[in-house]
């Protein structure tokens, strides 16, 4: 089986198919579920509608990593004041640690519909909520507002620092009182030979 | 204060229209409210970017009124439902008339309604994000490709009939409907219009010679969201 369904490659070959992105942010109180169209709807017979950003919202563009290391990226919505203002909270627990879910979904380039099954493309770990505000500019632009969250992928817990090290210090730190020397002999074992000493 | 404006037509009409239906179809170039798309792509299959060339503005017809407008306006906060200018190609059921009550009597002042002459109504619901609109025929012409209606605040073009007869056609329409559609909503093709918002916020600031007279530009784009009567700026 492959990555795309026969229909899929179908549509992709011969009737130029849309790709869109979908978002399931599964924020603390609520689940909100957004897609990056200009329309509110409804994709194949799921009962709730997808709500569209209509171009104010960038989402992340790092891909899945295949060598397993976290990234982080930020999505981010712009646009008006009034269109925004009522997202522009700041409770930082509704965001932290919960996730956001990605699909990849293929839209029919004549009708819109959805063609085979919503793909996941990613998950991404939200990590921190921030909005700020960009002055008027002297060309006539609008002041802006942005909320931004900070995601990292799934694999974040690799990227944290790891908790102590195999030496006999860090070994007398976690266990006082214990006359334990095998991390003294922790390099040779994982050189397999030996280390002369002069 | 307002929630959205009626674009006065009669008052402030501009010499050249384009309807500026954006098909999307050049992923570089697409235009969301914000201006470009941080994003590469919105999916969709168009949006309205309705632009009036050269309005005619003068102290002695309409400058008052433009003023008027641009002040309530207040930039992009407002939003204002601009007419579609079709000239004269919709599929006319009858004339337009002036009609009073059933009683024979007018309004006071001797003002009387406008009955469009045509009327056609949605004859099947459909969900946002459709294309294929199934209207039923009241007083209503032959519909042909090109022919724009509004339903609702949101204005759709018509790409292929696929079947039609005296009673019923059934057409798809670009863009995607913004909103669901319910079984008699009204098909609206004597006087479309389109819920829009200046592109640039200081778009109708422009240059009054002697401060009389000048002929602004003004770029609008559609505003995609579904009407909000509780929305107020």
């Amino acid at each position: 089986m492959g990555l795309f369904t026969s229909e899929q490659i179908k549509a992709i070959s011969e009737r130029g198919a849309k790709i869109a992105r979908a978002w399931e942010f599964r924020f603390k109180s609520e689940t909100v579920h957004v897609w990056n169209g200009n329309v509110n709807r409804r994709f194949g017979d799921e009962p709730q509608k997808w709500i569209g950003m209509r171009g104010h919202l960038q989402g992340p563009d790092f891909p899945f990593s295949a060598t397993g290391e976290n990234q982080s990226g930020f999505f981010r919505v712009h646009g008006l004041p009034e269109h925004i203002k009522h997202m522009m909270w700041d409770y930082q627990s509704e965001v932290y640690g919960r996730y956001v879910i990605e699909y990849t979904l293929f839209l029919d380039g004549q009708t819109l519909d959805l063609i085979g099954p919503k793909a996941v493309n990613q998950i991404y770990v939200m990590r921190r909520l921030r909005s700020a505000r960009s002055g008027a500019g002297l060309s006539g632009s609008a002041p802006g507002y942005t909320l931004s969250i900070m995601v990292a992928s799934l694999f974040e817990k690799r990227a944290e620092a790891a908790y102590g090290r195999y030496t006999e210090a860090d070994q007398k730190g976690r266990y006082p009182g214990m006359d334990d020397r095998i991390f003294n002999y922790a390099t040779v074992l994982a050189r397999g030979t030996p280390i002369k000493l002069i | 204060m307002v929630s959205y404006i009626e674009w006065p037509r009669e008052l402030i009409s501009p010499r050249h229209y384009t309807p500026g239906f954006d098909p999307q179809t050049n992923p570089q170039d697409r235009m969301s409210l914000t201006g470009r798309l941080g994003n590469g792509s919105a999916p969709g299959l168009g949006i309205w970017r309705p632009r009036f060339s050269e309005v005619p503005v003068h102290q002695r017809i309409n400058q008052s009124a433009f003023d008027a407008l641009a002040a309530q306006m207040n930039g992009r906060d407002v939003h204002v439902l601009l007419p579609f200018y079709h000239f004269g190609k919709y599929p006319k059921g009858s004339d337009p008339v002036d009609v009073g009550f059933a009683n024979g009597m007018d309004f006071d002042g001797g003002n009387r309604f406008v009955s469009t002459g045509t009327t056609a109504l949605v004859a099947e619901n459909a969900f946002a994000g459709s294309t294929t609109v199934r209207i039923s025929k009241v007083a209503c012409a032959t519909i042909i490709p090109g022919h724009a209606f509004s339903i609702g605040r949101h204005l759709y073009q018509i790409r292929f009939v696929d079947m039609q007869n005296d009673s019923t056609a059934q057409v798809r329409i670009r863009p995607e409907l913004r909103d669901d559609i319910l079984i008699r909503d009204e098909v609206e093709f004597a006087r479309p219009w389109v819920m829009a918002t200046l592109v640039e916020g200081m778009g109708m600031d422009f240059d009054q010679q002697f401060g009389r007279y000048g002929t602004p530009s003004l770029q609008f784009i559609e505003n995609t969201a579904p009407f909000d009567p509780d929305h107020e700026v």
